[in-house]
Parts: C-alpha cells; structure tokens; sequence
C-alpha cells in the first residue's frame, strides 16, 4: 500500500499530509485501517476534500462491483468450459471434468494413485485441449517416460507411433505444452505462485495461442505438513489457498491439487471440490466423491 | 404510497416476500430456519456458524430472493457460483408463478414476465471478491458510494452479505505487530474494528430501512478434554440462561465449539445460526439448524437440492 503523497492528490497538501501523520497515518493502508468516518463532521473542508480523495483513489485501485446479470453474460461470452480427465468414468462424476474456475482437491494416503491420476489429467488436458498445463511437482514423483507412455495411449494406442506418421508430433506438442515445475519448500512455491498470477494476467492480454488452463499441484501437503502446528504455519498454508483460489479465479485456471489424507482434518476445506482416492486393490482403483454442492458420496470402479 | 402497497398484497413474483409497508416491518424471509425470527430487520446482523461443508454458502444465498433493494454481496472465500443463483432465482419464480396460476389470478403466461423479475433480481445483486483484509476495508469503504447512488434511484440496499468473515482470520493473527502508541497495525483486532466501524457506517447510511447484515463463519471445534474441566463450559453458559440442545449434544460428542472472532465482532452480532451436517443412512446429507442467539429449543432439519432447501422435519 503506498504513502499517501505517492498517488499524486492534489488535495494533500503539506499541511494535510502532517495532520494525518500526527495521527499516525502515513500510507494508504494506515488510512484504510484508522479513518474513522464520525469524526470527519467536525473537521476542515481541506480535511474532507482529502479525504474524500483518497476514497476516490481506493475505488480507483479496486476492482469494483459487479452486478450478477454481468457475471452471467462474462461466463457465457468466455464460455467457461470443462476440461476432460482422460478418464471417462471420472469425467461422469465431475459431470464434464475439472471445471475451469475451480479448485479440486485430490485428497489420498500413501500410493494411492494421486500422482497417476496427476499425470493423466495433465495428459488428457495437453492433448485434447491444445491448452498449457502446469504441473508442480513437490515430491519428485514426476516420470516423463511414463507421461510419454500415456499421451501415446491417447493418441492412439501404444504403437501410435509407428502406425501413424503424425503421432510422434503430437506427443512431442503435447509434451511441450506441459510445464514442470520443481519446488520443495512453501516459500518458493508462494513466490512462484504469485509470479504465475502476474505472467498470466498480462498473458491473457498480450493473446498467446497456447494458454494455460489447468494448473496441477502434487503435493500440496508436503510443502505444508512441515510448517503446521502453529499460527504463522497455518496462516502461510491459508494463503497458499488463497493464491490458489485467486489463480483459479481470476486467471481463469483449473487448479488440482492432491493431499495426503491424513492431512485432511487440519486442513481447512478450502476446495471447491473434493475427490478421495482408496485403493483397493491391484488393478482398481476405488473413488469416494463428495462435493460440497450435493454431498453425496459415489463410488467408481475405475480400471487402469 | 407504501401502505398502500402493503394492503394491496402480493401482486407479483417479485412481491412475493416482502412486505413494504411501515419501517419497522420486517422482511419476511423464505428460508425456514429464517422464518423463526420474526420481524428480522435492518439493525439486525446475523452469523450463520458451521463448520466446514455445512451448506453456510447455500444458505446465504437462498436469503436472497425476492427481496426488494439490492444486495452487496462479498467474497472472500471464492464459494460463489453465479450459475447457481441463477437456477435458484428461476426455480423460485416458477414455483411462484404455478402457485398464483393455481389460485386462479392470473390466465396468460408468466414466461416472459418471469424473465423480467429474473432480470431484474439479477441487476440488484452486486458482487465483490476481496483477497485480504485491507482489500474487504477498502471495498467496503467504495460501496458507500454505490449505497447513496443506489438510495438516490429510489432503491437502496437491504442486505449485504459477508461469505466468510473468518476468511483472513489466520493471515491477520500472524500479521506482525507494527508498535507505537496510536499507530494502527494490520493485526486482527485493527482489521475487525476497521471492518465493524465500516459495517456501521454502512448501516447508518441507508436509514430508515436499514441493512442486514449476513455473515458465515467457520466454526472450530476442539475437542473437550475432560468432564471435570468445568470452567471452560462455565464461560458458555454465561451468555445464555437456558442450555440448547446443541451443547448437551457437543458435550456428549465431545466437540466443543471455539469462538475465536474479536470481541469487536462478538458484540456487533445480533442473532447467531449454527448449521451441522449429519450424513443420512441413504445417499443424501442433513442439514440441521439451530439458533442460537436468541436460544431456540427447536432444531430445524433440511435437504438441499435444485430448488433450495426442504424442511424434512415439521
């Protein structure tokens, strides 16, 4: 938040800028905080012209109101979509697929299959979708080889390859399209987020072909688990949903992120959505789905 | 002008809930649970408690229907789906429109009337996400604005809706503190006094009518360590004479809820709503709710689908 003399008001002379630091408003975030509304009645026009702008320059810098028939038609104008898992069954209980805008949360114990599915979607999204996937890898499970093995399922089988001229290309595109990202610590995974933010909100403007839609975190818990057990260690992991939510959307993103189970009671149902993975038993995989708009709890078969 | 409004009834979808009429006449809400409180108006601020998916979000929303005036609506926790109001808005004008085609007032079609009412509900329903606390302050000092613009047109705001105010509770306890006498920091007890001043200033603007104040809030339970430890349930029973049915029932399951906001905020709440969810043996999820400021015996249970809520009990 800046001082008060940065923005440049002309109403802020000297004068006024001292009568504001005698009362211990320096910036525009001590203003925001001490400016008590009541006792502008006894106080010079100079005062109120200030104050009235510096108001003017927060709603300036906010984002503003926006009524909810302009909601709809920005939604209907961008066509919010929903991005395909490359699992069908999966798909049928997201009723589409990871929803653009959303924070899903993958939540499992030990090898459960959270990273497969990681994978797969990321798969599925690079391939189908044409769209940049961004994949952040905390526990360096991340195999390109078996990416690679299950974009040439998608493209076609596994000797895609030979059989068809173009496969290769493909997966090579699609390979591309998906960005890794190692990052072991809450710190730099704060500071990469945050930059993510900023590089796609002037992306979005600069209009790029390939966009990225689908942002995949895997684990979130590993960065987390370390730095609970106290208040700066749960308030840095509620602002890393935060920063989750805000990339979601603002940006537009499709943000999965996948949690070891254990951590669930701790952590504060910051998702939209959540999946919970059990494994049963070679080769299936069992889904619990439970979302917080019907609550119901479904299971699925899936075969790998 | 309004008493005669009043009087005349309920003319259309859009006048299906209120009741204009002198200023202390309340807004008559749609949600059951509300519908216990009778004459819940303007100087009233309402917590809705719950912990973590117990339908706090879906609540808030179903409080919006069919009032007159327009509602401010912050985010601060990413839970709103515009889609869903949508469907809720235009299941309840169809309910509304059956009902009155049934009684036999109206013959012809309501459909493109329908349209209008949704469109009109949808123009007075204004929205905001906030990702800090500074960015809540400075949003709420920026709708003071559209609050007298709002006025000046003839219809001002009725609620102003809070999903959730323990959003940035954690970011605020960590904050550091900034030191020297009479300089405001960011730390939670400036940010909630900052945000309850605001509220109130907001309030006062829009008299005569007055705004309500909705508001979620995550409830952290922890859990009670033994029977004896009795002066920790001392302290919740100083607020109220009688014992809800909640506590005995926490006190027996062994949670107990922390109420963790500044006092600033305590004392700003008027009515607080708490709202469990028990999983059913069948595949849907129960949703019971229960006043507790003012302290109501009666638990009220409901199920959420398309349509809203459904009262399954009484």
């Amino acid at each position: 938040m800046p001082r008060l003399d940065s923005p440049g008001l002309f109403s802020l002379t000297p004068k006024i800028l001292a009568d504001f630091a005698a009362e211990g408003i320096l910036s525009v975030e001590d203003f925001l905080l001490a400016h008590n509304p009541n006792l502008d009645e006894s106080r010079t026009e100079a005062r109120k012209q200030a104050v009235v702008d510096i108001l003017g320059y927060i709603d300036r810098q906010s984002c503003g109101f926006r009524t909810s028939a302009r909601m709809l038609q920005e939604i209907e104008a961008r066509g919010e979509r929903y991005l395909p898992t490359g699992c069908e069954s999966l798909d049928k209980l997201l009723e589409g697929g990871l929803r653009e805008g959303t924070v899903t949360e993958l939540v499992g114990g030990s090898s459960s299959g959270k990273t497969q599915v990681c994978m797969q979607v990321a798969a599925s999204v690079a391939y189908r979708c044409r769209a940049m996937v961004g994949f952040v890898d905390t526990c360096h499970s991340f195999s390109a080889t078996r990416l690679s093995h299950m974009l040439g399922g998608l493209v076609g089988g596994r000797d895609a390859v030979q059989r068809r001229v173009g496969a290769a290309d493909e997966i090579g595109d699609a390979m591309k399209s998906i960005m890794h990202y190692s990052i072991f610590d809450i710190f730099p995974m704060l500071s990469f987020l945050n930059q993510l933010h900023t590089t796609l909100s002037v992306q979005v403007q600069s209009m790029e072909e390939k966009v990225m839609r689908l942002l995949i975190v895997d684990c979130a818990s590993s960065v987390i688990s370390p730095i609970l057990g106290g208040i700066p260690g749960h308030a840095l992991m509620v602002s890393m949903g935060i920063i989750l939510k805000k990339l979601a959307l603002e940006n537009h993103l499709a943000v999965l992120h996948a949690t070891r189970s254990q951590i669930i009671q701790l952590v504060e149902k910051e998702a939209i959505l959540s999946l919970l993975l059990e494994r049963l038993g070679k080769p299936c995989l069992v889904f619990a789905c439970f979302s917080h708009e019907t609550s119901a709890a479904i299971f699925v078969m899936l075969p790998l | 002008m309004e008493v005669e409004e009043w009087v005349m009834g309920h003319e259309t979808a859009q006048n299906m809930l209120r009741r204009i009429g002198p200023r202390t006449t309340g807004l008559a809400p749609l949600v059951p649970a509300l519908q216990r409180i009778v004459n819940l108006h303007g100087r009233h601020v309402v917590e809705v408690a719950g912990a973590s998916g117990s339908a706090k979000s879906e609540f808030l929303l179903q409080g919006y229907d069919g009032w007159d005036g327009g509602v401010l609506w912050f985010d601060l926790d990413g839970h709103f789906d515009v889609l869903r109001l949508v469907r809720l808005l235009q299941a309840h004008i169809h309910q509304e429109a059956r009902r009155r085609y049934e009684e036999g007032n109206e013959e012809e079609d309501e459909m493109e009337d329908g349209e209008q009412v949704l469109e009109t509900c949808m123009e007075r329903f204004f929205y905001t996400r906030c990702y800090s606390s500074l960015e809540f302050i400075s949003a709420l000092k920026s709708s003071r604005n559209h609050l007298l613009r709002a006025q000046t047109c003839g219809k001002g705001f009725r609620i102003l809706v809070i999903d959730s105010i323990a959003a940035f509770y954690w970011l605020d306890r960590s904050a550091p503190f900034k030191g020297g006498a009479g300089n405001p920091s960011l730390s939670l007890q400036g940010a909630m006094q900052a945000v309850v001043r605001e509220l109130k200033e907001l309030r006062k603007l829009s008299q005569p009518t007055g705004l309500l104040v909705m508001a979620s809030k995550c409830n952290i339970y922890s859990s009670n360590f033994s029977d004896t430890n009795d002066w920790a349930s001392g302290l919740r029973k100083d607020n109220r004479q009688v014992d809800s049915a909640h506590e005995k029932d926490s006190r027996r399951s062994g949670l107990q809820q922390r109420e963790f906001m500044p006092a600033v905020w305590q004392e700003f709440i008027t009515h607080r709503l708490l709202l469990q969810s028990k999983v059913a043996d069948g595949t849907e999820t129960l949703f019971s709710a229960e006043w507790l400021r003012p302290a109501l015996l009666n638990v009220d249970e409901f199920t959420i689908n398309d349509t809203g809520f459904m009262l399954t009990n009484r």
